[in-house]
């Protein structure tokens, strides 16, 4: 019987992502996003949420009207204290089914560094890349 | 407009209390919260000496002391070379030689630093701070750019090369 996961499918303007059903925590529907002088080019915006200002994956260049914000939360290590950062993405979430043998090779414009990419999917005949969110929201890795 | 610790009267006492928040300045839509016990003094900004040809200041300042150099940044935080819309006062940080001073439209005292919710700067963007040490909200529309003692010279002095020889010339 093949195994199938449950996934959160993000429209993130540069490129479809998926998370575990575990990494999103809320949607925000009106964010309050302050674009920011400095960054790597796929984030350079922050976003409110409880008085903190998360990093927001927003491409440049992007608008951010009538985008929603995906709050994820992430460990940079078993036991250490839970991370949160933002995905702009431009329809609301979806919950899909992601079936075993569809692994692909992330496409190779993605913006996202190697370390950064946990797997890639097919759906919808479209490749869609599971982030390691660690890497792609640690200080150290961004590209 | 007093400055806030006179380095050429040895005889004034530097006030304590002036010294343990920020200065808020803002230009351009940006604003950048500096420390005040960086700050030399504000002054107005209406007549700056022209730079010479060659010179990455935006003017200079005719103080009692000599020309002070003024520069003015961008909104991305590099050296602008010309502005695209009025900036009244500038903010001297004090410095080695001459206090150097940026160009602002607007300056605000935070005297308290904890009136300024200060975080460190999310993980990937950190990396392209570029001397920024935090950045706080200060408004539904705007957050600071927050720089610790000494970060702000040393992001000027890494964005510049100082005039000295320029100056040699105005002194000399």
């Amino acid at each position: 019987m093949a195994n199938e996961l449950r996934a959160w499918l993000l429209d993130w303007p540069h490129q479809p992502l998926a998370l575990a059903a575990c990494e999103v925590v809320e949607i925000l529907a009106s964010p309050e996003i302050h674009h920011v002088p400095f960054g790597p080019t796929w984030c350079r915006s922050l976003v409110v949420w409880h008085s903190k200002l998360l990093a927001l994956a927003l491409p440049e260049k992007t608008s951010d009207e009538n985008i929603n914000v995906v709050i994820v939360a992430y460990q940079t290590a078993p036991l250490a204290p839970l991370q949160h950062a933002a995905i702009a993405t431009i329809a609301q979430p979806l919950q899909i089914q992601v079936r075993d043998g569809l692994d692909c090779e992330a496409p190779a414009d993605c913006v996202l560094d190697a370390a950064a990419i946990r797997a890639c999917f097919l759906h919808d005949e479209r490749a869609v890349v599971v982030p390691e969110l660690k890497f792609m929201f640690g200080a150290e890795i961004a590209a | 407009m007093q400055p806030v610790d006179d380095l050429f009267a040895p005889e004034s006492e530097p006030v304590a209390a002036a010294t343990a928040g920020y200065v808020l300045c803002e230009f351009d839509g940006l604003a950048i919260a500096i420390p005040q016990s960086d700050v030399f003094a504000i002054e107005h900004g209406s007549e700056l000496a022209a730079p010479l040809p060659g010179e990455n200041v935006i003017g200079w300042f005719a103080s009692t002391q000599g020309p002070w150099p003024v520069y003015a940044l961008n909104r991305s935080l590099g050296i602008a070379t010309h502005l695209s819309t009025e900036r009244s006062f500038i903010v001297f940080l004090k410095a080695d030689t001459w206090p150097l001073g940026i160009l602002a439209q607007s300056v605000r005292i935070i005297g308290n630093a904890t009136e300024l919710t200060t975080q460190q700067i999310p993980g990937p963007l950190a990396k392209y701070a570029n001397g920024i040490n935090g950045v706080a909200r200060i408004s539904a529309k705007q957050v600071a750019y927050v720089f610790e003692q000494h970060s702000l010279l040393a992001l000027l002095t890494q964005l510049t090369v100082l005039p000295e020889i320029s100056l040699g010339v105005r002194y000399g």
